[in-house]
């Protein structure tokens, strides 16, 4: 396997776009993002260990700590979404495209980013829908009364970065398609 | 149309679109809706989305991910993968080929706090790599190594794919570790065999290094206590039942944390890092399980795996011959595929087939063993040319090392990978005794 196919093969995963002001802005705030999810995350584990030892240790479980988990996980993962998307980190299969040259590649990844743009805004409209329906009926979780429209909201808005981001990765694959190549980049991550 | 065939064509169309670049979770995402909207129509799909996407980021029980991939970065962070390298070394480091045998025992020991299998390939080189080339390991033989070693981290406990597969198909995420645990050790002793293997054929490939003394062996015990503490605690605490699983994860990665910020000096750059990587393996993960959710739902309106399974049952095939024909399936979709998409993807359409077969189990001992098996088999896929992320991730490290070369090295691990399928296969106790036990 020669240097091209192996970078062929390799899942792009793509930096902070330079001379682009749009471009930068959303790659910076969708990084703010992860990392106030990620903030989330580390509350969430502080929370859940206080939870363990004072139900082992001190026999003061808390009431609902499951659903401090599930609004904290939920912000979390959310506020992930956008970030993953603008470095292009999502799981592809390049094998098969390899031999097709860097424009018709990037041309595809124009077609799906385009569907993936539909999808999420489809996502993201339910998921107002569905929010709204929640705060209608007024629906609480069952210990701490949280309002699920709490969750909702939050979600609601990281689906909109999460849009623009499909949105903006269209626009770049047309551009790479149009100088018919991309900037080298480092190696993907899965488990 | 009926259900069956429709839900046939779109797996296909699925296979396709993945092969034309879509991502894998909007494949299944996108024409597990059209699938959808075809059978029922769309005021049923939308209706569905409402609240789909929320239920599924906010579940319980898959909260576990984020966590137990954040204890992963922080492990790093806390230099264990330094100390397991070391002790590991200065046990084996006087043989031939010890380095190499050193970094599986590292990888795997890595691998009982850390749950995927790039992390452990990608920090454990970070260590084991330098070392092996100052003492003029082969390059074949030094990245061989470390891309099978890294799938180590993913076979032993925790798993992130095994506690996907445990909620997906409704298995106690315990009892999965719990198994996974003899097959990982199997897979530890195969690997060393491997390695002893191949530098008595090629003596050249793995020189030893100086001998330690006994009382640098001892001392460097001490960097393993760690680990062994916080693994000892999460997977035992899961299985007793002390904690659920998304608190077993959550006290790992506190812990963890706490010895990268005393012991490793871990500051907010350092935090800042470890959380946009979890972000970001977080994310790609969930984009899957937001597409398998709606493709499950598809395939499971248009009947297409219950009638496949019946297919299957009437072939009046031996119930062996079908599992090893699904492992085959897996080891030859894992030449170009993710593992953890592969196992999203086909698990509605295998798990009824293989719940639905005699094997002589209980339905949960069934779940459970065919789990370790594809866990198995979709790990190979993270070796096997041409799509092995752990290769790519490897000579991302090693740039001057050939691709064919890590090609090369990593070959006889696929052979001691075969073997020890086969004897999992053939003897379901290695992964079913310890979950049995207890």
């Amino acid at each position: 396997m020669d240097e091209t196919e192996a970078e062929g093969a390799q899942r792009k995963r793509l930096g902070a776009p330079r001379g682009d002001p749009f471009g930068a802005r959303l790659f910076a705030l969708s990084e703010g993002l992860a990392v106030f999810g990620g903030i989330c995350l580390i509350i969430v584990t502080v929370f859940t260990v206080l939870s363990v030892v004072g139900r082992t240790g001190l026999d003061m479980p808390i009431l609902g700590d499951q659903e401090i988990v599930e609004l904290g996980c939920s912000i979390a993962i959310f506020a992930f979404m956008p970030y993953c998307q603008m470095r292009s980190a999502n799981v592809i299969v390049d094998f098969f495209t390899a031999p097709l040259s860097l424009a018709a590649r990037d041309c595809l990844d124009a077609v799906m980013n385009t569907i993936f743009s539909a999808c999420i805004l489809v996502v993201t409209w339910r998921l107002a829908v569905g929010g709204i329906g929640t705060f209608n009926s007024a629906d609480n979780s069952m210990f701490l009364r949280i309002p699920y429209w709490w969750g909702y909201s939050f979600a609601f808005v990281a689906c909109v970065f999460w849009a623009l981001a499909c949105l903006y990765s269209v626009l770049r694959s047309v551009r790479y398609m149009r100088r018919a190549g991309r900037p080298v980049t480092e190696g993907g991550g899965a488990p | 149309m009926s259900g069956f065939e429709m839900g046939l064509l779109l797996f296909v169309v699925t296979l396709i679109a993945i092969m034309l670049r879509m991502p894998v979770g909007l494949a299944m995402f996108f024409l597990g809706a059209v699938g959808y909207v075809l059978l029922v129509g769309w005021d049923p799909l939308i209706n569905t989305l409402n609240n789909s996407t929320y239920s599924r980021f906010s579940s319980y029980t898959l909260s576990v991910v984020p966590l137990f991939l954040l204890m992963g970065q922080f492990a790093t962070k806390a230099g264990l993968n330094r100390a397991l390298f070391k002790a590991a070394s200065a046990w084996f480091g006087h043989m031939r080929g010890g380095l190499a045998i050193a970094s599986v025992g590292g990888c795997a020991m890595f691998g009982a706090i850390c749950g995927s299998s790039l992390a452990t390939a990608a920090t454990m080189s970070q260590v084991a790599l330098p070392e092996m080339r100052r003492y003029g390991y082969s390059n074949s033989l030094a990245t061989g190594t470390l891309a099978a070693g890294g799938t180590l981290g993913i076979l032993i406990p925790p798993s992130v794919i095994l506690v996907i597969y445990a909620v997906y198909t409704e298995q106690s995420i315990g009892h999965l570790f719990l198994a996974a645990l003899i097959p990982g050790l199997i897979a530890t002793v195969g690997y060393m065999i491997v390695v002893a293997v191949y530098v008595r054929i090629a003596p050249d490939a793995g020189p030893a290094v100086g001998r330690v003394p006994l009382r640098e062996k001892i001392s460097s015990l001490q960097g393993i206590w760690p680990t062994a503490l916080v693994f000892v605690v999460v997977v035992g605490g899961i299985y007793l039942g002390w904690f659920s699983p998304t608190e077993g994860a959550a006290i790992g990665a506190a812990a963890v944390g706490l010895l990268a910020i005393t012991v490793g000096g871990m500051r907010w750059q350092g935090t800042r890092a470890c959380l946009v990587d979890t972000a970001e393996t977080t994310a790609l993960i969930f984009l899957i399980l937001m597409g398998a959710e709606i493709f499950n739902a598809f395939l499971a309106l248009s009947q297409m795996p219950q009638e496949l399974g019946q297919v299957v049952t009437e072939l009046d095939a031996p119930p062996i011959v079908i599992i090893i024909a699904m492992l085959v399936v897996y080891i030859l979709l894992g030449c170009v595929m993710d593992a953890l998409a592969m196992v999203l993807l086909t698990m509605p359409v295998f798990y009824p087939i293989v719940a639905s077969l005699d094997l002589g189990m209980t339905p949960d001992q069934t779940g459970v063993w065919f789990g370790i098996l594809a866990l198995m088999a979709v790990e190979m896929g993270m070796i096997t040319p041409p799509f092995g992320l752990n290769i790519f991730v490897i000579n991302a490290m090693a740039e001057d090392v050939p691709m064919n070369q890590t090609y090369k090295g990593v070959l006889p691990f696929v052979l001691s990978d075969c073997v020890r399928l086969a004897i999992i296969v053939l003897v379901p106790a290695t992964a079913l005794y310890l979950p049995g036990m207890m």
